[in-house]
């Protein structure tokens, strides 16, 4: 690195062009463009062409024809809906009661030293522990319905949500606090003016972990043992053989995650923006 | 370079508060104070438990008392399953972990090097993400069966996403002014990438890689529950929530909370130290 090789010269100059700036803007998106229709085009043709290319036992991956029209009107849309309708209930529901418990446990284990020393070992221990293994035990604790699945749900959202909301409580800035302090604020205007509303934040992000954990959870706790909802059709299905009915509902769950995904963006943009001005 | 120079100011500033009261019991007292309250948490809890539960005569199905795990714990024939099945699960757990995330990484170096790549690849990868992954678990197990292969192809799908988010976020936020400092160096962009890019963008690759490892976890202990004869912790969990013992059950997720700690907390603890100090010397 000292001095400046031949080599390293005639290097030098590609990488400035590399840079985010350095290209031209239009050509290079033209080349980009047609690279994603092109490879989107080439999976997709591979996806039709392929699979009837290993007929041997064909019924392995279906053919995307075969699943477009399992989408289609002809589809089996009554049973994806009806199971998509217990499955984002059951998330509903848990999230409901992992973020109400998620949310005061961060604020006292926030706001008190002892306790945030006493029960955070622990909080940190159970967080290790893949929440899915509690399937088994909700299910005995509460049947096949869809309370098992909302106890589970609700373990597995609540941990994002109270380390999100300890951490916002722990990093509120003391100088802030001095200063209401110091004109004369009482420890609940303190609470309600600085801590609160700075927690907004921090429990959304742990909110964007925690929508995608319920949708998870709940689909997973269905996969082991369930009446309804989609881990049910997809086992269904898997064992019958009706792939393009499985992918089907593959392709509906990638859309229903991108849609929680959007909802939870545009709910922290509202509440920002509907937030007083600091 | 700034780590360097405050060091020798740092031990002359600390040696008086040292001389002033004897180490020993300034480490016990600190330790003490660090220890006691999750400690006391733990003994108050456990007993109150166990009082609760034999007081109020709660069946073991609801919660079983904490002696009763303790003695499943202690039986032989439960050692005997557990060391079995924990290596299974962990086995699998491993590989798919070392695939996924080591696949991940280089897929999301490739993106955050090539606008055109990451540009193509961008929108599969966002509508992969937002898929629940677990719902793949029953076309795996049509397409790889119930054995290893299965389990540690699940965990290396669920491994795969985050070494891909974390890799590709790191290496796009490496400060522009190092970026720019090696290219006015004349850096070729091998150097500037092992020499720059890389160091910076470690650690958080390395959180990223900590979150791979519990979801290749999660992977595995699902595959178990989806295939019924693939062994490990999983199928254990099953058999023992068949059997309705409960006692052992919480014996299992005991075991398995251990070896979450383990492995996510201890082992990665290690592996940040080790390549904060590997990259050190080039940052």
């Amino acid at each position: 690195m000292t001095a400046p090789s031949a080599d390293a010269r005639s290097v030098a100059p590609p990488r400035l062009d590399g840079h985010p700036d350095g290209e031209a803007r239009s050509a290079s998106a033209a080349v980009r463009w047609g690279g994603l229709v092109v490879v989107t085009a080439a999976l997709l043709a591979a996806w039709q062409i392929l699979p009837s290319g290993v007929q041997g036992d064909g019924s392995s991956v279906p053919k995307l024809d075969a699943v477009l029209k399992a989408l289609g009107p002809s589809g089996e849309w009554g049973e994806y809906l009806r199971a998509l309708r217990t499955t984002l209930g059951e998330a509903f529901f848990g999230l409901l009661i992992g973020f109400v418990a998620g949310v005061v446990l961060g604020v006292l284990l926030g706001e008190s030293r002892i306790l945030r020393q006493g029960f955070y070992p622990y909080a940190v221990a159970l967080q290790a522990l893949p929440p899915i293994a509690l399937a088994p035990i909700f299910v005995i604790w509460f049947g096949l319905g869809m309370e098992s699945k909302i106890g589970l749900v609700g373990a597995a959202t609540l941990f994002p949500i109270l380390v999100s909301t300890m951490a916002g409580v722990a990093e509120t800035d003391r100088g802030r606090i001095e200063m209401a302090t110091a004109f004369g604020a009482s420890r609940s205007q303190i609470r309600l003016k600085i801590v609160f509303p700075g927690l907004v934040v921090p429990i959304f992000s742990g909110l964007e972990i925690s929508v995608v954990l319920s949708f998870l959870a709940a689909i997973a706790g269905e996969l082991i043992s369930a009446n309804a909802g989609v881990g049910v059709i997809l086992q269904v299905y898997q064992r019958d053989f009706r792939l393009a009915e499985e992918f089907a509902v593959l392709v509906i769950l990638v859309a229903v995650g991108l849609a929680l995904a959007l909802l939870v963006r545009l709910a922290r943009h509202f509440v920002l923006e509907r937030m007083p001005n600091e | 370079m700034s780590k360097v120079t405050p060091a020798p100011d740092r031990v002359r500033r600390r040696e008086p508060a040292a001389a002033r009261r004897p180490l020993g019991t300034g480490l016990a007292a600190r330790a003490a104070f660090l220890l006691l309250p999750p400690v006391v948490v733990g003994v108050v809890g456990v007993l109150l438990i166990q009082l609760v539960i034999s007081r109020f005569e709660i069946s073991g199905v609801v919660i079983p008392k904490p002696t009763d795990v303790f003695e499943v714990m202690r039986s032989e024939i439960f050692m005997e399953q557990i060391g079995e099945s924990t290596w299974q699960t962990w086995k699998a757990t491993l590989i798919g972990f070392v695939l996924g995330a080591g696949s991940g990484v280089v897929l999301g170096t490739l993106m955050a090097e090539s606008r055109l790549v990451r540009f193509v690849l961008y929108p599969y990868v966002v509508a992969f993400q937002s898929l629940p992954k677990i719902a793949l678990a029953p076309v795996c197990v049509l397409w790889l069966g119930f054995g290893l292969t299965m389990k540690f192809s699940f965990a290396a799908m669920l491994a795969f996403f985050p070494a891909v988010i974390a890799t590709l976020a790191a290496l796009s936020t490496v400060p522009r002014t190092r970026l720019e400092m090696a290219t006015a160096f004349c850096a070729s962009p091998r150097q500037r990438f092992f020499r720059v890019s890389l160091p910076s963008a470690m650690p958080g690759i390395v959180s990223g890689l900590e979150i791979s490892m519990a979801f290749a976890l999660i992977g595995a202990i699902v595959g178990e529950f989806v295939a019924p004869s693939a062994g490990g912790l999983g199928q254990l969990l099953l058999t023992y929530s068949e059997a309705i013992n409960v006692a052992a059950e919480f014996s299992v997720l005991v075991v398995l909370m251990v070896l979450g700690v383990l492995q996510n907390k201890i082992l990665f603890g290690v592996v940040r130290a080790g390549t904060e100090r590997f990259f050190e010397s080039s940052r």
